[in-house]
């Protein structure tokens, strides 16, 4: 055990005797995370908004303007239950009628619709329906309209259809992204970690002829590795999540009719993972060839 | 104590820098290795520490079957040996003590053992008051010293040294060489690949010569 904390001690005394290349190593490992960072909060914001946008997507169900009022609560019942229904709200004649007066009419022409509680055939009683599943629209359609009491379902199929495809799309072209930067981020952390062990080759190579085993030559550079890629996903965390904080504040400060998602927890799991498990994987699988002395 | 029996080496491109070579060498005796740049007296050191490995024979080196030993096993046969370089091979972001003490970690020394010996061997090659200095800050002859200190630190029956005063002056060489007889006397076996002509022929060793991977002499109190 004394030897394992003397050589966990070497790795962090390499740290401050090799400030230089710390340093360097960190400020790559830093950038490297803050751009993974930085397009993992757009993707999944990107994914978000477009997750609300489907989900703001309804159907109108009417109903068939002479429908009693417990028909009315039947057909409501049923069509909670119609494969593909997330929620369906009511919305009477009255509520219809005040909507349409609010959005087309104002104070000199609203006059004409007085009476429109008694002479208005195209207002009736209505559900709002939320689809599960905007590309089903169609069918949704056709199993409501079999409902006894339903007289028509309006939805639009062409805004569902599209944006449903934009939704599959924007997944597909953020993950691709995202493994192409895990990869690069891989690739960049990897090499500077290597281009450190290369700078110390003859080190290495002294203490095996000195008699050291591999492991207690290696143990000091992976511990080594390991706080440089801590300390570079910590670093790359807090101006993240700074640069986030800010474009949070902006999006609130002007109304801005989406919620950014908080993400700090994500960041940082991300950034530890990836700046740690790569920077130890690094050295153990580049350590190797010094050794062979 | 380290006997070669049959021992050939053959580097890529066809290079025979080890041709069949015999010798034993007993406990206690001060060996110089001489030959011309080539002749593969560099290629023996190695072949002992199993930095190369020979094509054929067998190398024994303190109870040590050195060519058909495993991998894994290397590190305790070079703990067993002193090794000293032409050029230092001194741990640069370590003190003197420290370059000293590494050895002894490397063998799990305790850290009374390390605080004990570690001033007796720094004692032993004049080097005390520089415990606290860097390589760096020390001269060829200093660092040269500090090798020798770091080589007995797990007090080897064998030292190895390859070409030890190859970057001193004169009279840093002689010091080296004072002191590798001195642990000589000790008892420690000493083996010294050279090309310093006055060093062997004023120290009167047994000398082995190779000329192209084969021994040509073996004289016991030799000159060049």
């Amino acid at each position: 055990m004394g030897r394992l904390f003397y050589l966990i001690g070497q790795g962090f005394e390499n740290v401050l005797k090799n400030k230089l290349m710390f340093i360097a190593s960190v400020f790559i490992i830093t950038t490297t995370l803050i751009m993974l960072g930085i397009f993992t909060i757009v993707g999944e914001n990107a994914n978000a908004l477009v997750e609300q946008m489907k989900s703001e997507q309804r159907m109108q169900v009417w109903l068939d303007g002479d429908l009693a009022s417990d028909k009315t609560k039947e057909v409501g019942e049923k069509l909670k239950k119609v494969q593909g229904v997330d929620e369906v709200v009511f919305r009477s004649k009255k509520e219809t009628i005040d909507n349409m007066r609010e959005l087309y009419f104002d104070e000199s022409t609203i006059a004409l619709t007085d009476g429109w509680e008694d002479t208005n055939i195209y207002a009736t009683d209505s559900y709002i329906v939320t689809p599960h599943d905007l590309t089903m629209g169609k069918k949704l359609q056709e199993d409501i309209e079999k409902i006894d009491g339903v007289n028509r379902v309006a939805f639009q199929e062409e805004t569902f259809t599209k944006i449903s495809k934009i939704a599959d799309i924007i997944k597909v072209v953020v993950l691709i992204i995202l493994i192409f930067l895990i990869g690069l981020s891989f690739l960049v952390i990897s090499n500077t970690i290597k281009l450190g062990l290369h700078a110390r080759r003859k080190e290495i190579n002294i203490m095996k002829y000195i008699g050291a085993t591999d492991n207690f030559v290696k143990t000091p550079f992976v511990i080594e590795a390991i706080i440089v890629g801590l300390i570079g996903a910590l670093v790359s965390w807090l101006v993240t999540i700074a640069l986030y904080d800010i474009f949070k504040s902006v999006v609130m400060s002007n109304q801005i009719l989406f919620e950014p998602l908080t993400l700090d927890r994500q960041i940082l799991t991300m950034n530890v993972i990836i700046g740690t498990i790569i920077s130890c994987f690094a050295c153990l699988s580049s350590i190797n060839k010094y050794l062979k002395v | 104590m380290i006997e070669f029996v049959d021992v050939h080496k053959t580097y890529e491109g066809g290079v025979e820098a080890v041709n069949g070579v015999n010798f034993y060498i007993d406990k206690g005796e001060f060996v110089f290795l001489t030959g011309p740049s080539g002749s593969g007296k560099s290629t023996l050191l190695k072949l002992m520490i199993r930095e190369e490995k020979a094509d054929s024979g067998q190398i024994i080196l303190n109870n040590y079957k050195v060519v058909t030993m495993k991998d894994k096993h290397i590190p305790y046969l070079r703990r067993s040996i002193g090794i000293v370089f032409q050029d230092f091979r001194l741990l640069p972001d370590k003190t003197v003590y420290e370059n000293v003490a590494f050895a002894m970690r490397v063998v799990r020394s305790s850290a009374r053992q390390i605080r004990r010996q570690v001033p007796i061997l720094l004692s032993l090659v004049g080097l005390s008051a520089r415990a606290h200095n860097y390589p760096n800050e020390l001269s060829g002859g200093e660092q040269q010293r500090v090798a020798m200190a770091r080589a007995l630190a797990n007090n080897p029956l064998v030292l190895i040294a390859d070409e030890p005063t190859g970057n001193l002056d004169p009279e840093n060489a002689w010091e080296i060489m004072r002191i590798l007889n001195e642990i000589n006397m000790r008892g420690t076996t000493v083996v010294v690949a050279t090309h310093a002509e006055d060093i062997v022929n004023k120290m009167q060793k047994r000398v082995i010569e190779i000329d192209k991977g084969r021994i040509i002499r073996d004289q016991k109190h030799g000159s060049y």
